[in-house]
C-alpha cells in the first residue's frame, strides 16, 4: 500500500512544479527563500505568507474555527465507523453500503483536511480551505466548484482553463479538467493495483458530462432552483449511484471495510 | 495499517513538522535582506 502513498505525494509534486514552472501559484512570498519554498512544496496544499502580524492573527482564528469543524467531521466519522460495526443492515445492503461509504469518505478526508489545515493555520500561514463541507453540496457543480477538493479546482483553473480558453471555448475547457483528473485518479489505480479497468475514467466523464450539463442548463435556463433540500436529495442520489465506478478500486486501495473488525 | 489511518497520521506528521520550522524562526525563513 505504500505505492499509493508514492502515486499520491508524486501527483502534489507534478502539481505544484506546474504551477511553479508556470509561476501561477497562490503567493509569490512562499518562494522568497530557500525556507519557506520547502514548506510551500511540501504543504498539501496552496499556502500564503502572512503580509503583517495582523493578518497572522486572522489566519490563527481562522484556524480555529476550522479545528472546530474538523472536529466535529472526525466525531461524525467515529460515530459513523460504530454505526457500521453495529448495525449490520448497513452492511448486508448495497446501496446502503454505498451511502455510508460515500458519507464516511465526505467526512472523514475533509475532517483530516480541516484538522490539518487549522493545526498549520496556528502559526499563522494561510492555507485557503480545501474541502468545504461536501457532503451538503446541492448539485454537481456545487460539489466540484466550491467544496470538494478546491486545491485541485484552483490548480486546474489557474494551470488548464485559463491557458486553454485562448484557443478553446469555456466547456471544452471545463471537460479538460475531467479529462486531466480522470488521468491522475487512473495513474493512482495503475500504479497501486498493476492494472484498472477505466472504472475512474468512466466516473470522471459522467461527473464532467454532469457539470457541463448544468452550467449550460443554467446558461440558457436561467436561475430557476430546485427547493434546496430536494437538491441535495437529487445529488447525493447521483453521487451513490456514480461512486460505485469511483470505489470499485478506491475501496480496496483504502479499506473502508476495516469498520467490520472493531 | 490501512490508509484511512495512515492520512491522518501523514497529515499530522507534516503540521507537526510545518509548526517546528515555522516556530523555531528557522534562519532559512528569514526574509532576505535588502
Amino acid at each position: 500500500m505504500l505505492r499509493f502513498g508514492v502515486a499520491v505525494l508524486s501527483l502534489l509534486g507534478l502539481a505544484k512544479a506546474v504551477s511553479f514552472c508556470l509561476r501561477t501559484t497562490d503567493d509569490q512570498a512562499m518562494q522568497r527563500t530557500f525556507g519557506r519554498f520547502v514548506v510551500w512544496f511540501a504543504l498539501p496544499c496552496e499556502s500564503r505568507w502572512p503580509r503583517d502580524a495582523q493578518d497572522a492573527r486572522s489566519a490563527r482564528n481562522q484556524g480555529r474555527a476550522r479545528l472546530l469543524r474538523g472536529a466535529i467531521e472526525c466525531g461524525l466519522v467515529v460515530a459513523l465507523t460504530f454505526a457500521y460495526a453495529r448495525l449490520a443492515w448497513i452492511a448486508n445492503h448495497f446501496w446502503f453500503d454505498q451511502l455510508w461509504t460515500d458519507l464516511f469518505v465526505g467526512l472523514w478526508l475533509p475532517g483530516c483536511f480541516d484538522v490539518f489545515t487549522g493545526l498549520v493555520m496556528q502559526t499563522g500561514l494561510q492555507l485557503p480551505e480545501v474541502f468545504r463541507l461536501p457532503v451538503l453540496a446541492s448539485s454537481p457543480l456545487d460539489f466540484w466548484s466550491r467544496r470538494w477538493n478546491l486545491f485541485y479546482s484552483r490548480w486546474a483553473y489557474r494551470n488548464l482553463v485559463f491557458p486553454l480558453r485562448r484557443v478553446l471555448r469555456p466547456l471544452p475547457a471545463v471537460a479538460a479538467v475531467f479529462v486531466v483528473s480522470a488521468a491522475f485518479h487512473e495513474y493512482l489505480v495503475l500504479l497501486t493495483l498493476g492494472e484498472t479497468r477505466g472504472e475512474m475514467t468512466a466516473f470522471f466523464l459522467l461527473q464532467g458530462a454532469a457539470v457541463i450539463a448544468e452550467i449550460w442548463w443554467r446558461r440558457n435556463r436561467g436561475p430557476r432552483r430546485l427547493p434546496r433540500l430536494a437538491a441535495w436529495t437529487l445529488q447525493s442520489a447521483w453521487m451513490g449511484l456514480t461512486t460505485v465506478l469511483f470505489f470499485a478500486r478506491m475501496e480496496r486501495i483504502l479499506a473502508f471495510d476495516m469498520a467490520h473488525r472493531i | 495499517m490501512t490508509w484511512i489511518v495512515a492520512v491522518p497520521l501523514v497529515l499530522f506528521a507534516e503540521a507537526l513538522y510545518t509548526w517546528f520550522l515555522l516556530r523555531r524562526r528557522w534562519f532559512l525563513l528569514a526574509p532576505p535582506s535588502r
